[in-house]
């Protein structure tokens, strides 16, 4: 098979709820990094962790990978399909 | 080691084409106090430090800088593809386009490519931190400048968000530094001279 592959259909608004979420916790890390010992942001990232983890499997389940590595790929391989972040209007 | 997630660190969008400002926002791109400049400063700094702290911090903000590198580029990207040649040619983008057509490349504004010289890595960890407080602190007033170029709403929100990164990073450099002097405190062996 060559040529243009159909692109994925994107949910945009779930896209960015894990856009968030994600962000949360690069912020979460950053924080405990110099505070090891805080309960109340340790409670955040893991809270905020698990939902991120939900959604990433909810979107990658319905509307394609997030991740090279993900479980239940399937043929054709989707990974390689458009949209790739750079491509998308996040304006909607 | 590092995996992609297919996804940006922040929603990064223009609302018209521009190629004048993509040959200035490049300048986060491949210039001195750009992105990739950030994460390879911290990326290489890492191995050598003394404490934790510092090799996670360092770890981290090194690559949450290479998330910001995909920011600028998706901006720069954004502002000129799609747009014709003959457009292109009146506007500050025609040299970058005369020698890389709209393909992305590290440069600063004056289409200086990037090179390692911009940052430093030592081994004195002070030394490094230091100058990694300094980075942010430039990083910071580029994205300022930046903003001074542009009334784009959504280009407005993106360098608003890297700026406020900028903030950030040079908070937890900080405590990383008074972490780095509670060390050396205990550790005056390590640190002869100190
Ligand atoms: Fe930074």
């Amino acid at each position: 098979m060559t040529g243009r592959r159909r692109p994925d259909r994107i949910n945009l608004p779930l896209l960015k709820d894990i856009m968030a979420h994600n962000f949360v916790n690069v912020e979460a890390v950053l924080f405990l990094n110099t505070h090891p010992d805080c309960q109340e942001m340790l409670k955040l990232h893991n809270q905020n962790a698990e939902k991120y983890h939900r959604l990433v499997e909810e979107y990658q389940r319905n509307y394609g990978p997030l991740y090279s590595n993900y479980p239940d790929a399937e043929l054709p391989w989707r990974w390689i399909n458009d949209p790739w972040p750079w491509e998308i209007d996040y304006r909607r | 080691m590092w995996e992609y997630k297919k996804f940006l660190e922040f929603p990064a969008d223009v609302t018209r084409k521009d190629p004048d400002l993509a040959a200035l926002i490049v300048t986060q791109f491949g210039g001195p106090d750009g992105e990739l400049s950030a994460s390879l400063r911290y990326l290489s700094q890492m191995y050598t430090m003394p404490i934790p702290e510092a090799k996670a911090t360092l770890n981290n903000i090194g690559t949450e800088e290479l998330a910001h590198f995909e920011i600028i580029g998706t901006l720069v990207y954004k502002l000129v593809s799609g747009v014709p040649a003959d457009v292109i040619k009146q506007t500050r983008f025609a040299p970058h386009y005369a020698k890389w057509g709209r393909a992305n490349f590290p440069e600063d504004s004056s289409g200086n490519p990037f090179i390692s010289a911009f940052f430093a890595s030592h081994e004195d960890p002070i030394a490094s931190i230091t100058e990694d407080l300094a980075a942010e602190q430039k990083a910071r007033a580029v994205y300022e400048y930046l903003l001074d170029m542009t009334d784009d709403p959504a280009i407005i929100d993106t360098l608003a968000f890297l700026r406020q990164r900028e903030i950030i990073h040079f908070q937890r450099f900080g405590e990383i530094l008074n972490l780095l002097y509670d060390f050396q405190e205990k550790h005056p062996d390590r640190y002869p001279g100190f």
